[in-house]
């Protein structure tokens, strides 16, 4: 219990240097949003409007420390002002829309990747060497260097424009109002399929890996080949004695690759115009939206915190060892 | 050196992702040679097909894809090592001294650490790189460089943490050896194969995120890279005319050489680790890979315990 | 100013989902829906504030809020009496009276009247940031005569500020008094006097806008609701584009006749007529010394601009969308009734792509590489070297700038792109901390807006149009007195002068007039503008008032 007070106490601190950092980010930038609106729209925005708008979207100056208390004040109560682009929007709201969209994707592609890519790693070390292995890993490598942009550009291209199978754009069909029917479910199943595709192939080659890497190295351990010995049967031992344990490194890998996953998820609702916090953090930085920058960036820095401590919790409940602490 | 050799005709995969990363490295340095002109003349009708004049067919703009693409590799490959070297220098620094002299040095750097790890990358770079504007590759691989390093400091700090308990860094500092002369004679060397993935797999990273940023049109619109080839291309729909062409020869270049990149850093483990060989095959380098991850992980769980235990359990 | 490739360029290749036909739009399917893609957006918010240029929606202005006249342009600025029905001026031209048309309602029911528009004026006035137009600087007051006349005041004789007064929106006083912050009001169930008013349906994704049932023109409309599916980029209209699912767009399309024309030869039609005038700016107040001398000296700039080749500009940066612009005054084809032969004749070789002539004006002007580094110095050996601005991520400018530097390159002009962020560009335009640039002008009733904001000295500082910082006392003289006036012939003869001087001057380097983007689809609707019908601007963009005459002169086929 003490260990994971004290993981808690640094994810504190660590969510605390992130907020600072998060709050100088934008106030070391050129330009305010106000501006940028008017200077791609090249309507020329009087002086004294320029000032009264600025005013009312709270871009005023002040002594840095007060602007940073109000900042701190407003991270702790979760207020965090209204968009600029989409005034009235709150931030709240237009994080709160987007985040249930990311988190679907970024949920359905890593438990698919983490179920198949151990399940695919357990059997090809099992039978390392054979034909699934000498396929699947060399392939998982050659996967993970492939960038997701390349990944999702392409499958929109052959898939979604070529062939034409699958819708590839926003996540669901805009006829259809957000409803619990069939075919909004449909609708929202289909319109996922290419994003949730092009993610799980940037995350299984790890999983698969880790798992076969962390088990061929198992294999050779004591108690496996005790348990052989006892005439145990083939699938009792890979999962029962082997697999076990060599999940305990792919839990760990789960929180870690959360940050790459919401990086790679980001990319991918660009390119399929998928409603998610990538988009809207997109759209934001283009426009110079400041308040929800700034609520994107903390909103993905909790998301990894909470993986991470997720990971933490999981780590003492698999091992033993760490729980006498 | 022999051995090496010997490696490389027993491992067709590293013999194979050298092959790739060298002709990359030639195709960087011999570019004034095997091009004819600069890469942002127009010298053609916009979109013309591969043909014998354009190898790789032209760009909207009238552009030649082959002489964007040679150019654009010098610059990828001069971001990734760049990065990459940034990235290792500064990893490396860290980890090995935070996890020599330990104490409260330790604390202060591992804290900085964990912190950098769980600050999404991707996000943050995309806002620095806005923020920066007109960033051009330099630039780009700066700040790649400076927010990247997390991860291998945190795995040559727990690499050195086991080798600080070894007897023959006891023996050492008995013998009254200077720090500095440890770090480097005694402990650095024994790191190489860590340095080595750190760099390789940085390189990776670099490449893979100076394209996405420039894709994203935050980068410098007149840099000739495969990023800003693949921005131009989406910018003219290339896709949708039926330029395949302009899309394609960055999107190949860029995961060719990272398959290299990859094959090549499962080399170096290898080679550094004799154990890992007794199977052949690929796997060799990701296990490397995941264990590491799998230790950083694990040290992150159970460095604020102890930092021996950690030794007790993964060294 | 539209930049060929709008700017937050990344992006799907093709996209949108829709699968079902339009006309099952949610709406009964007898009704003619509309189907517009005016904006870019990835998503809807509901905010039909008419005052908040930043946020909202695209059907306000107009749809909503029917303006009391529009004035035409492309009709040598015609007035299209809507709301009023008559402006007045007084014999020195300054103040105008507006009678309003009888019988306009609401769409509540409530009748329209004088007290309405003095209350809209007002409310500008009290809340500057709503005044975007800054109106308050062309009007000195507003004075109800009656329930159906307004006079307004002008500081100086001014026959130009109802083309200003009439782009102010005319909102219910009895809505609108009530509301507490103006500013951030968002308006969502709206009262008009437009054409479109109901709001019949709304999501993020798409909303539909329907008609006004107490329309005061309504026999003329046609279209009974128009319907917006989001759209976020270039390539997502054109992928719904290419279904057939928009009616009436504007968006850049990259090779236009091969994406969309030839998906349906029949219907899918488009007109890109001239809009904001595009040209260089070489900053006269440069603050490197020896950038300044040259850019001072005319014939460097004329040098400059025969180094332009302006051809490939259009044809290659910009697919031969824009309409190349040879004016040595810049004033474009969109305004070529006003234009001054005499000036072509005198200047027009300037403005010409001639890189041989622009080498010898050069060397005759004694710029010559004195310090052997192989680019162009100044006659007393003083280093010329400048980089051109142009905001990243506008692809087309940035292309354009690029065949600029090419041709000063080959002339021995040490010249470069630079792509800092369109914010930076835009206040170092307004500030004049750069060397050169390039910028669009505004293209206004009359091509009076364009020359005003960017040379009368009273427009320094003010907006990124006064950039190049030339100011002439004659100028000045000139544009004051263009408006002072409401005699046609007597403005003819002032815009004449005007272009003299500019074009003697060069002080900006004009290259092509920037497209109106506008496609259309016949298969649903006829009667839309073209070259063959060019009644006024077509595009259906917010900013663009004659969008109403064009939804009006629409009609589902039957």
């Amino acid at each position: 219990m003490d260990f994971v007070l004290r993981r808690l106490g640094f994810y504190l601190i660590a969510f605390f240097f992130a907020a600072t950092f998060n709050f100088f980010l934008p106030r070391l930038m050129p330009g305010d949003p106000i501006t940028v609106m008017f200077s791609s729209q090249g309507n020329p925005l009087p002086v004294e409007s320029l000032a009264a708008l600025k005013a009312t979207f709270g871009f005023v100056d002040g002594p840095l420390y007060q602007q940073y208390f109000a900042y701190l004040k407003s991270v702790v109560t979760w207020d965090l002002g209204s968009s600029v682009k989409y005034f009235p929007q709150t931030v709240n709201e237009a994080l709160g829309r987007s985040m249930i969209w990311t988190l679907f994707l970024v949920g359905t592609s890593t438990l698919i990747s983490f179920f198949i890519g151990s399940i695919s790693g357990i059997v090809a070390a099992w039978y390392r060497g054979g034909w699934l292995d000498t396929i699947l890993s060399p392939l998982s490598l050659v996967l993970q260097s492939i960038p997701a942009v390349v990944l999702a550009l392409l499958f929109m291209f052959v898939f979604g424009v070529a062939l034409n199978w699958l819708p590839f754009s926003y996540a669901y069909n805009i006829e259809l109002d957000p409803a619990f029917s069939l075919e909004y479910i449909k609708s929202v199943l289909t319109h996922a399929i290419l994003p949730i595709v092009s993610l799980v192939i940037v995350q299984i080659g790890g999983y698969l890996l880790t798992i076969r890497n962390n088990l061929i190295n198992l294999l050779g351990e004591d108690y496996i080949v005790m348990g052989r010995a006892k005439g145990l049967s083939e699938s009792r031992v890979m999962f029962n004695y082997g697999a076990r344990n060599a999940l305990l490194p792919s839990i760990t890998a789960f929180a870690m690759t959360v940050g790459v996953v919401l990086g790679g998820s980001l990319i991918t609702e660009v390119v399929f115009n998928y409603p998610g916090l990538g988009n809207t953090l997109f759209e934001a930085i283009v426009s110079r939206d400041y308040p929800v920058i700034q609520g994107q960036l903390l909103i993905m820095t909790l998301a990894m915190l909470s993986a991470n401590f997720v990971a933490d919790i999981a780590y003492v409940y698999l091992d033993p060892r760490l729980r006498r602490d | 050196m022999a051995n090496f050799f010997k490696l490389l005709r027993r491992n067709k995969k590293v013999s194979f992702g050298l092959f790739i990363v060298t002709t990359y490295l030639l195709i960087a340095l011999s570019a004034p040679f095997i091009t004819s002109h600069d890469p942002n003349d127009r010298v053609a009708r916009p979109h013309q097909e591969p043909s014998v004049e354009n190898v790789f067919g032209t760009t909207r703009m009238g552009r030649d894809v082959y002489h964007l693409f040679v150019h654009g590799t010098a610059t990828s490959l001069a971001v990734g090592f760049g990065a990459g070297l940034i990235i290792v220098v500064i990893g490396t620094a860290l980890g090995v001294s935070a996890g020599y002299f330990g104490g409260k040095y330790d604390e202060f750097v591992s804290l900085i650490t964990n912190i950098a790890l769980v600050i999404p990358q991707l996000p943050l770079l995309l806002v620095l790189a806005a923020f920066i504007g007109e960033a051009s590759p330099l630039t780009i691989a700066i700040i790649i460089g400076l927010t990247s390093w997390a991860w291998g400091a945190r795995v040559t700090r727990s690499q050195t943490l086991t080798l600080r308990n070894k007897e023959f860094i006891h023996a050492s500092e008995l013998a009254c050896e200077p720090p500095w002369r440890i770090i480097f004679v005694e402990i650095l060397p024994n790191l190489s194969s860590i340095i080595g993935l750190n760099f390789l797999g940085s390189i990776i990273y670099t490449i893979i995120t100076e394209a996405t940023l420039e894709f994203l049109g935050l980068g410098d619109p007149l840099a000739v890279s495969w990023g800003t080839m693949l921005f131009n291309a989406q910018n003219a729909s290339a896709m949708t005319v039926g330029a395949w062409w302009e899309v394609l020869v960055p999107c190949l270049a860029i995961a060719i050489l990272g398959m290299g990149l990859a094959l090549l850093n499962f080399g170096i483990d290898e080679i550094a680790n004799p154990r890992l060989r007794t199977f052949s095959g690929i796997k060799r380098f990701n296990k490397r890979i995941k264990q590491l991850r799998a230790k950083q992980a694990a040290s992150s769980v159970v460095q604020s315990s102890s930092n021996s235990k950690e030794v007790a359990y993964h060294g | 100013m539209k930049n060929l490739i709008v700017r937050s360029t990344l992006a799907a290749i093709l996209s949108s989902s829709v699968i079902l036909p339009v006309t099952a739009a949610g709406a009964d399917s007898d009704k003619a829906i509309l189907n517009i893609a005016p904006v870019q957006r990835t998503s809807w918010v509901r905010n039909f504030n008419p005052y908040n240029q930043t946020t909202f929606l695209p059907t306000t202005n107009e749809y909503i809020y029917e303006p009391l006249a529009i004035y035409n342009p492309m009709q040598g600025g015609k007035v299209h009496y809507r709301l009023a029905e008559n402006i007045e001026f007084n014999s020195d031209a300054t103040a105008a009276v507006f009678t309003l048309r009888k019988g306009v309602k609401w769409s509540d029911g409530e009748e329209f009247n004088a007290d309405d528009v003095k209350f809209s004026f007002d409310l500008v006035k009290a809340n500057p940031a709503l005044d975007t137009r800054a109106i308050w600087q062309r009007i000195s007051g507003v004075e109800v005569l009656n329930s159906h006349q307004v006079k307004f005041t002008f500081p100086v004789p001014d026959s130009g500020a109802p083309i200003e007064i009439v782009r102010v929106p005319v909102v219910a006083e009895h809505i609108w008094r009530d509301v507490k912050d103006p500013v951030t009001f968002t308006n969502e169930n709206p009262v008009g006097t437009g054409p479109l008013t109901e709001i019949e349906r709304f999501t993020t994704r798409v909303y539909v806008q329907c008609r006004n049932p107490h329309y005061w023109d309504d026999s003329t409309l046609k279209v009974d609701c128009v319907r917006l599916p989001q759209l976020a980029n270039n390539d997502q209209v054109l992928a719904a584009a290419q279904k057939g699912e928009l009616d009436w767009f504007g968006s850049f399309l990259p090779d236009i006749d091969k994406t969309y024309v030839a998906k349906d030869a029949q219907n899918f039609k488009y007109w890109f007529p001239a809009d904001s005038m595009v040209a260089f700016n070489l900053n006269l107040a440069s603050t490197k010394p020896g950038n300044r001398k040259a850019f001072n000296d005319v014939h460097f700039r004329r040098a400059v601009s025969m180094a332009m080749d302006r051809n490939s500009m259009v044809n290659i940066a910009g697919y031969g969308y824009p309409t190349l612009n040879e004016y040595p005054s810049g004033l474009g084809a969109g305004y070529h009734s006003w234009n001054n032969d005499e000036v072509d004749k005198k200047f027009g070789q300037y403005s010409r792509y001639d890189i041989k002539a622009a080498k010898a004006l050069l060397q005759q002007a004694g710029y010559q590489d004195k310090d052997g580094d192989g680019y162009v110095d100044n006659p007393d050996g003083s280093a010329i070297a400048f980089s051109i601005l142009v905001p990243n991520g506008w692809t087309d400018w940035v292309n354009t700038v690029q065949i600029a530097v090419d041709g000063l390159q080959e002339m021995g002009i040490n010249a470069k792109v630079s792509t800092p962020e369109a914010t930076a560009w835009t206040s170092a335009l307004i500030d004049g901390s750069y060397d050169a640039a390039i910028n669009a002008y505004f293209a206004g009733v009359t091509p009076h807006l364009m020359y005003n904001t960017a040379f009368h000295s009273s427009q320094l500082d003010k907006t990124r149009m006064s950039s190049t910082r030339f100011t002439d006392p004659e100028l000045d003289k000139l544009l004051d007195q263009f408006y002072s006036t409401t005699n046609k012939a007597k403005q003819q003869q002032t815009m004449g002068q005007i272009q003299m001087i500019v074009a003697e001057n060069m002080p900006f380097i004009p290259v092509f007039n920037n497209p109106s983007w506008y496609q259309y689809n016949t298969q649903r609707f006829e009667g839309f503008f073209n070259a063959d019908n060019p009644i006024a601007k077509p595009q259906p963009h917010p900013g663009n008032p004659e969008r109403l005459l064009h939804l009006l002169s629409l009609k589902p086929k039957s």
